[in-house]
Parts: structure tokens; sequence; C-alpha cells
């Protein structure tokens, strides 16, 4: 028999309220010299009703690619609620104040996202430069390409070339996420959405908005550059995306294989 | 739409002699002719053997096309002229130097003369081959299987039929052949290969030896028409396919197994590009910062703090 008996005590507790008590009892049990009482009294357990509302707990910590994805399900609905809000407005007449709705609406802004992407140049040029002369490639150039295919993009700016979805040809933007089937870009507003848009006047209400776009992958071309620091050059390289629907963690060890273009196109 | 001749056949068939005056005029007639018929993008189509041993320290494409551009091009602004291999290949084992070959085609197919070589090359040749050319004037020694042919398609292998074959005066590899039996074998030949396809990704050609064996587009159609190819489905044997060959071996030598190319030009607009720009250690895709999309983006961010 243990010292302490842990379990029995722990038992009583439910019983009875006061430590000193139950200590009281159970040395009552155990003494050599006392009643020895082979049995322990249990009260029955009292079930107070609460009538008041369990209390507001801090968040329950979810995974997080399910906040993630939460998150930019959000934002996106926010998104469209502020271009339906512009349109409102626009049929009515009447000028809305842009810069506070946003700031409103937490709709993020390209920006912010510019230290990733020179990260991300960071990375790449580590990856495909040598050392200590950014003008000399390390390998020769169908090797780079094999790196390239199996290098991450998260922070990369993509142009949107080709597609199939007229709508998103000349977008442009960081990725922020890269899933299988999509690249998730942030956009810049207004004069920068698009390559052609410099010296516009009057945008739509997707442009005025920016923020998040998930673009598919299949049927379409981005274009993305790596600087040259040294010469005031950038090299580009496209990305087919109709072969790059993998998961960006699988991608690194995939075998590639040509298929039939049909799809590329 | 644009159409394609991916196949007008160069005169010499081996690295050691070089083209002579009259050949080249021939060649050049040729291109003028089915210029005329309206056929804008042509391939000229260098056929080897694969006993023949490529040169060590020769350029491997003999073809003089930038010669031949000079002299067309004044009058016949539209021409875009691109080269092609040919390897008829009766052992697979001896094809080693198919990735030299690549910096120096635009097109690369293959003529199998028997069975295990047809399916070896669609199987392993899968990242290498643009074209398989069967040759459709003498009798085949193997059965097309469906099984067999649609694998390549769904690689993307075109299927090559040359029209050339069924006019009279076609001289054939083949010693002892009438015209007769040249025609007969070839209609049954393309039965096959139509039946074994589905008719799709096929590639109609003219493998013309000289002018006279052009045929314009409509006499085309009308012939796959006999063939019971209808008129929809045959003018993408002339249109569609043959671009997307050339699409298949551009992406071959600028890109990494079709996921990230090199340069950002539209691929299906600009199908040709210079033979300088196929040194590999060059970096030809460079671009000034103040054109490119970082300068529009993120440079002048730079700039207004």
């Amino acid at each position: 028999m243990r010292q302490d008996n842990e379990l029995e005590k722990h038992l009583l507790t439910r019983s009875y309220d006061s430590h000193s008590h139950i200590v009281e009892m159970l040395e009552e049990r155990y003494s050599i010299m006392g009643e020895q009482k082979p049995y322990i009294l249990f009260k029955p357990l009292r079930r107070t009703i609460t009538t008041t509302p369990p209390k507001k707990t801090s968040r329950i910590r979810k995974g997080t690619r399910i906040e993630l994805k939460e998150y930019f399900n959000k934002t996106i609905s926010n998104q469209k609620k502020l271009v339906k809000k512009i349109q409102y407005y626009n049929y009515i007449r009447k000028s809305l104040d842009l810069e506070a709705n946003l700031k409103y609406y937490k709709i993020p802004k390209f920006e912010d996202f510019i230290n990733l992407h020179n990260i991300w140049q960071m990375y790449i040029r580590s990856l495909i430069f040598s050392a200590d002369d950014y003008t000399k490639l390390q390998f020769p150039m169908n090797q780079v390409l094999t790196k390239l295919s199996s290098a991450d993009y998260n922070g990369c700016l993509i142009t949107v070339k080709q597609s199939k979805n007229c709508n998103i040809v000349g977008l442009r933007g960081i990725i922020v996420w890269d899933t299988q089937h999509s690249f998730i870009i942030v956009t810049p507003r207004e004069e920068l959405s698009r390559e052609w848009n410099e010296g516009k006047s009057n945008f739509t209400p997707n442009e005025l908005v920016g923020g998040f776009k998930i673009i598919p992958k299949h049927h379409s071309i981005f274009s993305f550059e790596i600087e040259i620091p040294t010469t005031n050059e950038v090299l580009e390289f496209s990305i087919i995306g109709s072969r790059f629907e993998i998961k960006s963690v699988d991608r690194s060890s995939k075998k590639f294989k040509n298929h039939s273009i049909e799809d590329i196109l | 739409m644009t159409t394609y001749d991916l196949n007008i056949s160069y005169p010499v068939n081996n690295y050691d002699t070089t083209i002579t005056n009259t050949q080249l005029t021939n060649l050049k007639n040729i291109v003028i002719t089915n210029y005329q018929n309206g056929i804008y993008n042509q391939a000229i189509n260098f056929q080897i053997f694969d006993s023949i041993k490529l040169p060590m320290n020769k350029d491997l494409n003999p073809i003089p096309v930038g010669k031949i551009k000079e002299s067309l091009i004044p009058q016949f602004p539209k021409l875009k002229l691109f080269t092609r291999i040919t390897l008829i290949i009766n052992d697979l084992s001896k094809l080693s130097n198919l990735s030299k070959l690549q910096q120096c085609f635009d097109l690369i197919a293959i003529q199998p003369l028997n069975e295990k070589v047809f399916q070896n090359a669609i199987v392993n040749l899968e990242n290498n081959i643009d074209i398989i050319s069967i040759d459709l004037s003498s009798r085949l020694n193997f059965y097309l299987k469906h099984k067999v042919v649609s694998n390549g398609l769904n690689k993307g292998i075109k299927f090559e039929i040359q029209y050339s074959q069924t006019i009279s005066n076609y001289i054939s590899n083949d010693v002892g052949s009438n015209s007769n039996l040249i025609k007969k074998n070839w209609f049954n030949n393309v039965l096959q290969l139509i039946r074994s396809s589905r008719s799709r990704g096929l590639i109609i050609s003219s493998g013309a030896q000289n002018p006279l064996q052009i045929r314009n587009l409509n006499d085309i159609l009308i012939l796959l028409k006999t063939l019971g190819i209808k008129h929809e489905k045959g003018k993408s044997f002339i249109t569609l396919n043959p671009e997307r060959a050339l699409i298949n071996g551009k992406l071959r030598t600028k890109s990494y197994r079709q996921t990230v190319l090199q340069g950002d030009e539209n691929i299906v607009d600009d199908i040709q590009y210079n033979v300088n720009e196929r040194d590999v250690t060059k970096l030809t895709n460079r671009k000034r910062v103040q054109d490119s999309a970082i300068g529009q983006l993120i440079k002048k961010k730079r700039k207004i703090e």
C-alpha cells in the first residue's frame, strides 16, 4: 500500500471540500491503533446546474493550414464586399473614402509584401549564381532550369502572360501562398495593377481594391524575373502553369516528364 | 490560321558531301512553290541513317538556312523556315547523340524500320523526339497497335503522313518498287495509321523532292477526304498539329521538361528563334530593369521612400 494514497484522496475530493478533513479520514482508516474502517463514505455528487452561459475563453488554436485558409477566405469575401460598396456608391453618384474603407475591411497592401520579395530574390540568387560574381551563372542554362523547377516560389513577383481566362491576363503580384492548383498573389492597386494601366485615370472597382487574388495554374503561363544587382538588368523566366500543378513540398522531389502540350496553351 | 509544311527533303543525305548549286536552286524553288500555295511556315528535312557517325568538330546542321532566308525574305516576307532531322533507325542501341542534335535542329523526327524500334522509341525517347514518320511507301512489316500509338500521342509525339509518295515521279529509298505498288502500299498504310491513332495527332506534309510534287491545301484536303477524314479534322493536320510539334520542339530546348521556360516570349506567336540563340551558356533572356515588372513595381516604391 502506497503511503500517500493518491487514488483514494482523489476520489474523496469529489465528495468532500476541505483538504484537512480528507487527510483526517484517511489517517483514521489506515492507523494501526484506530478504528480501521473497511469502507469509505462517499457523498452523492452535487450537480450544480449553471444557468449563466459559458465564459468566452480565448480562441481555440486550430491547425495553421485551416487558419490560413480562413484568413484568405475572409479577406477575399471582404474584398468582394468593398467592391459591391464601391459599385453602389458609383450607382448613387456619391464619393467614397477609399483609404478609410480599405483600413476598415483590413485589405492587405502590396507594399507590405515587398520585403518578402526582397528576401526571395536573395534566396533565388544564391541558388543560381556563383557566390562571388553575380554576372556568372553557377551552371549551364539547362541545369539552372532544373534548379528553378524545384525552387520555392513564395515571395516571387509574377505576371500572368497567357491564360484561358482572359480576365486575369496581365495581373501581377507577389506570391503569398503556393497551393497545388493555384497561386495566391497580393496585387498592387490602381495604376500599378496591370502593365498597360499607367497613365489611366479611372479604374474598375476591382483595380481600386487590389488585395489577394487566387489565380489557377491550369492553362496559364506566368513570367518572373531575377535581379542582377551589379549590372542593372534582370533575367527573365516563365513558368508553365499546367505542368506546375504539384504541391510545393512535393515538387522538389518530383521527376517531371514531357506530355502532350494541348493543355499548355 | 497559319499553315505548315514540315517536310521538304534536303537533297544531301550525309555529312561528307555538300549541296551543289543546282540542288540549292531546286530547294529554293520548292520553298517558293509552297509559299505561293499559301504555306508560309516550312521545315527543311535532313535525313540520315543511324549508321552514319556524327562529325565531332563540325556544325551538325548542314542546312544553309541563313543563306536561303537571305535570298528569299526580301521577296517573300512572311516566310518562316525551320530545320528538321529525320533519323532512319534500324537498331536503337546505335543511337546515342540525340542530345547533341537537339541543340542544332528545330525538330527531331525518327523513322523506325521495325516494330521493336517503333515501340522502344515511344517508351524511351519520349522526351527527345517530336515526330515519328513511318515510311509509308513500302509494305509495313509490323502491325500498328492502337495502344502503342495512343501512348505516343499522350506524350506529345505526332505521326507524319507524306503525300508526295502518291505522286508519280517520287523516288523511293527501295529499289525495284514501281509507282503503282507504292500507291497501293501508301493507301493501306495511311488507313492503318488513321485507324490506330483514331485520326488524332497526325501531320500531313509534302516530303517533296522537286517543285512539281507540291500540292495546294484544297488538293490535300480532298485527298484526306478520300481516306475518310472530315474537312475540319483534315485542316488540323495542316495547321494545329504541326504547330504543336514545333512548340514541343522549342520547349524541349528552351525549358526543363516543360516546367520552367527561359525568357518570357509568347511561345505560340513566336515559334522561330535564331540559331545564335541556341548557345546555352549565354544569357539571352536579359532585360533592363526599367522594362521589367520589378522595375515598375518595386524600384519605383524604393525611390519614393
